[in-house]
């Protein structure tokens, strides 16, 4: 992956998941803080483990394609 | 046979065959112990860091285990069970962690390896140019963090043995001195790749014990869906934040969950692992497993034993209106062992489920002396590089420096469970910060928090100096300090009228903004770090450019 790509890929993963850690543990609890259900589960704990899926998506998708390719002189995904 | 006669020959069987399971265990360490003794090559470097070639599993692993801790399945269900579903949102501080494993940790890394660091200090004091304050401050710093994590360890370790023999009356005491002398003896003994090697396998039994705890709790239930209608009939305040007490207002809730991570990802035992690492893709992988594995792991079995516990051993309210455990509980956080002592045999049969119960304990072992041993280590290397060989003996020879550490281990863990015992006697000051494992985690991880901002500088702006570096973090630990629940104690000690001052500000601060500790000491820190920055020196500009080029270097494949 070209350089500029991948540096417009790292800004997106980790803006996501500062939005992430807002909206899971900020100001975002308050749009959920009830004592509902969804699906089954408690809301709060749904959307819990909605957030956690979502950072480790970012946290493996940087994995793949960010990381390995900023640290070496080789790019292993091209 | 009389119902009394039964029991007590199934409680002597249950304790029997829990004790043939610790005993194994502890054997089994120790022998670690003398085998990572047996392959050590001698020196510093090979003693504290491995020799630098930890691969990517061990190093995964015993960067897990040192993070997790007694706190994972002690304190964690233990406050789930205090205050109910907005733990949930507490776990998802652990990615966090996980992803600075790579972000923080890498550079830390590329910096050990090309400088030959072994400390923290050796790092930050390098960059800045200080040779005595900031290294003074930073040494001070680990020892902060690392008494109070060992306290929690040991204080496990006797909660543990109080459980499991609560016949006899020094049981938490015995267990407290067995916990801490078996840590003591593998870490002085065998030194990094003991202590790595024992947290490997600790992980897995810490992972297994979760896996375990969760699954028992929901198979009692009879299932998933009975589970979570279980769940759903706790009270308001169970399912929604801020909890059962109101702790987990929301400014406290965002700093725990921003700060405690990243404190407990550059505590001095964590960046001795990064400079370990054979090299990045270790802590690349390791920062996968991390956030994957770590989180699942507090959201699918920490939380639903906790839960459960609630449904099965509902709380009770004190007359001044505070929550407290059932009464057959105990302690907050011995509700696990409690779950797992009293559900494992009905659902699995009484010889399998106190075997499986007694593994269970043997992981929350695993999981206190793998935080344990992790931190007495690297308070040899903070109190023998940072103290020791800069301002004691110079001269001393690597063997020498060695057998220091290795005092200096026996000393900590002596004074540690000095600390717990005392703070287990009427009155003692020690009292309120002891009777939540929870509270002591956040106490150490307040100090450590405060070497964030220079850390953060040194890796990504270099723009601080020394002088703003010494004084912000000076400030910042002080703060913190005037934030946990010790402070008090020590104006009442003292009588100063300056300090009632300080107090009653400190209350005010409070009301005003229920933020922990750390972040409070994070306010005069970066303030204090930023403004004497802009009055005094700046860092050579070489050497600014030399640390920009080597955080960015890249490996050749």
């Amino acid at each position: 992956m070209k350089t500029d790509s991948r540096k417009r890929l790292a800004w997106i993963l980790y803006s996501t998941f500062v939005l992430a850690v807002f909206m899971s543990t900020g100001p975002g609890v308050l749009l959920v803080n009830r004592p509902t259900l969804f699906l089954g589960v408690p809301m709060i704990y749904a959307w819990a483990v909605f957030w956690y899926l979502v950072q480790s998506a970012v946290v493996i998708l940087a994995y793949l394609f960010v990381w390995r390719g900023a640290d070496t002189s080789r790019d292993p995904a091209t | 046979m009389s119902t009394l006669v039964l029991s007590e020959i199934i409680h002597e069987k249950q304790t029997f065959i829990a004790c043939i399971v610790i005993v194994v265990y502890l054997l089994m360490l120790l022998a670690l112990g003398f085998v990572g003794y047996l392959k050590s090559k001698g020196g510093e470097e090979d003693y504290y860091l491995a020799g630098r070639d930890q691969g990517w599993f061990i190093s995964s692993l015993t960067i897990m285990a040192t993070f997790f801790s007694s706190f994972a399945l002690l304190g964690a269900p233990g406050m789930v069970y205090r205050e109910g579903i907005v733990f949930a949102l507490v776990s998802l501080n652990v990615p966090i962690a996980g992803l600075s494993i790579y972000l923080l940790g890498g550079r830390i890394w590329r910096l050990g390896r090309h400088r030959g660091y072994v400390t923290p200090a050796d790092m930050i004091c390098d960059y800045y140019g200080s040779k005595v304050i900031l290294r003074l401050l930073v040494a001070m710093t680990g020892f902060l963090f690392a008494i109070p994590y060992v306290m929690m360890q040991i204080k496990a370790g006797g909660e543990l043995s109080a459980v499991l023999f609560r016949d006899y009356e020094h049981a938490f005491e015995i267990g407290c001195i067995v916990l801490a002398a078996i840590i003591a003896v593998y870490i002085m003994v065998g030194g990094m790749r003991s202590v790595a090697w024992t947290d490997a396998i600790q992980c897995i039994l810490l992972g297994a014990g979760i896996v375990l705890g969760g699954v028992a709790m929901v198979v009692s239930f009879g299932g998933p869906a009975q589970f979570s209608q279980a769940i759903s009939s706790l009270p308001e305040s169970s399912l929604t934040v801020p909890g059962n007490t109101g702790f987990w207002q929301l400014p406290m809730l965002f700093s725990i969950c921003v700060l405690m991570p990243l404190g407990g990802i550059i505590q001095p035992a964590q960046w001795i692992r990064f400079y370990s690492a054979r090299n990045l893709e270790v802590l690349r992988r390791g920062s996968v497993l991390f956030t994957v594995l770590l989180t699942a792991l507090f959201l699918f079995g920490i939380t639903f034993v906790g839960l459960g516990g609630q449904v099965l051993y509902p709380l009770l309210t004190a007359v001044d209106g505070s929550v407290m455990p059932a009464a057959e509980v105990g302690s907050f956080d011995q509700i696990l062992v409690i779950v797992i002592n009293d559900n494992l045999p009905l659902v699995l049969g009484e010889t399998i489920g106190w075997t499986l119960a007694s593994l269970v304990v043997v992981a929350i072992m695993a999981a206190a002396m793998s935080t344990a041993d992790s931190n007495l280590h690297s308070l040899a290397a903070v109190a023998t590089r940072d103290i020791y060989d800069r301002f004691i003996r110079p001269q001393a020879s690597e063997n020498e420096r060695v057998w220091i550490g290795r005092f200096v281990i026996m000393a900590a863990t002596i004074f540690s469970l000095f600390l717990v015992l005392a703070g287990r006697q009427e009155g003692s000051s020690l009292a309120g910060l002891m009777q939540m494992i929870v509270a002591l985690a956040l106490f150490a991880v307040a100090f450590v928090v405060q070497i964030l901002p220079l850390t953060i500088d040194i890796l990504y702006i270099r723009k601080g100096t020394s002088w703003g570096a010494s004084v912000g973090l000076l400030a910042g630990l002080l703060t913190a300090f005037c934030f946990t629940s010790l402070f008090p104690p020590c104006v009442d000690a003292l009588g100063w009228p300056i300090l009632h001052q300080i107090q009653n500000l400190v209350a005010q601060c409070k009301t005003a903004m229920p933020m922990h500790a750390m972040a409070w000491g994070l306010v005069p820190n970066i303030a204090l770090f930023v403004l004497v920055s802009l009055v005094t020196p700046r860092v050579p500009a070489q050497r600014r450019e030399a640390f920009a080029k080597l955080v960015n270097l890249k490996e050749e494949l």
